[in-house]
């Protein structure tokens, strides 16, 4: 008889611990659809959409430019840049679970219009979740040749 | 019996879900070994504060891999009365085995101008009990100057 009043209950803390431990849970992928979503709005030239992908503290560290912080510069930068203009390609790209983040490097390579060669260099993410969504929260890069 | 039962559900709520032990501070005592070695020129002595497969992602050159390329590495372009090198630490997140470090740096003449400035990421490991540096990125914050320093650009 006692047998049959525990079940429930025995049955109730599983699912409160479970539930418990929900909310702190990081996936043990990387979130590679954000990632990929961020792809897609660079190469079609989505400078808006890109800014949406950055968490609300994020910072971007270009080469031989001083760090943009904050969602407005950041999207400044992306309208400057003219991301549409680039044919951007990711390679070699490797990913690390650091805690509640997740890191991500790799190379990439950057078509310009009327340039035979792509342009190649390396960069590396931090990413964050913001509420449900996972968002860049550093990100910098640089080239493997001088530009000037 | 549904009080014990009740007691029993709280604790699995406040700590049923294995609580991350608190983050172990930065391991500052290692970042500041590394300013210290690099100004006494000391190649090998900075390229065993990083991992064995550490990269250095520097700018307008490829990555280089492993502590062996990392020593050259410094040795070539920190040589013995080169410019000063100074840096700061901006921010600092410790989870677990991995830690990360931005921060901005500044090359002078020694006890002269700034030259030039610039900013760095860091992935810091744990490996076997000891912090190590395992990514390390860096570039400037402005084209290179007219004369060009960066033959002796820090790591």
């Amino acid at each position: 008889m006692n047998r049959i009043h525990l079940a429930p209950w025995i049955a109730l803390i599983l699912l409160a611990g479970l539930a418990g431990c929900e909310s702190a849970k990081v996936p043990e992928a990387f979130p590679q659809a954000a990632a990929d979503g961020w792809l897609a709005a660079f190469n079609s030239g989505d400078a808006e959409g890109l800014a949406l992908m950055y968490s609300p503290e994020a910072e971007i560290l270009p080469p031989d430019q001083p760090i943009v912080s904050g969602y407005e510069p950041i999207r400044e930068f992306w309208m400057t840049f003219n991301p549409g203009n680039v044919r951007l390609e990711t390679s070699e790209v490797e990913t690390m679970k650091v805690g509640d983040y997740w890191y991500r490097e790799g190379t990439y390579s950057r078509l310009y219009p009327n340039e035979g060669e792509p342009r190649v260099g390396k960069f590396i993410e931090l990413w964050t979740r913001v509420d449900s969504a996972w968002l860049i929260h550093r990100h910098m890069w640089s080239p493997n040749a001088p530009s000037y | 019996m549904s009080r014990a039962a009740g007691i029993l559900v709280s604790v699995v709520l406040a700590a049923g879900c294995t609580q991350s032990p608190a983050p172990e501070p930065f391991p500052q005592d290692v970042a500041d070994t590394w300013i210290e070695r690099y100004a006494a020129n000391d190649a090998a002595g900075v390229a065993a504060l990083y991992t064995e497969d550490a990269q250095l992602l520097p700018p307008d050159m490829e990555v280089i891999s492993g502590r062996a390329a990392i020593q050259e590495f410094v040795a070539n372009t920190n040589p013995p009365g080169g410019p000063q090198f100074e840096i700061a630490t901006i921010e600092t997140l410790v989870f677990g085995d991995y830690a990360h470090r931005q921060g901005s740096f500044t090359i002078r003449d020694p006890g002269g101008p700034v030259l030039e400035s610039g900013k760095f990421i860091e992935l810091w490991k744990k490996s076997d009990g000891k912090w190590l540096i395992h990514r390390d990125m860096w570039s400037f914050n402005a084209p290179p100057p007219e004369t060009d320093t960066r033959s002796d650009e820090p790591s």
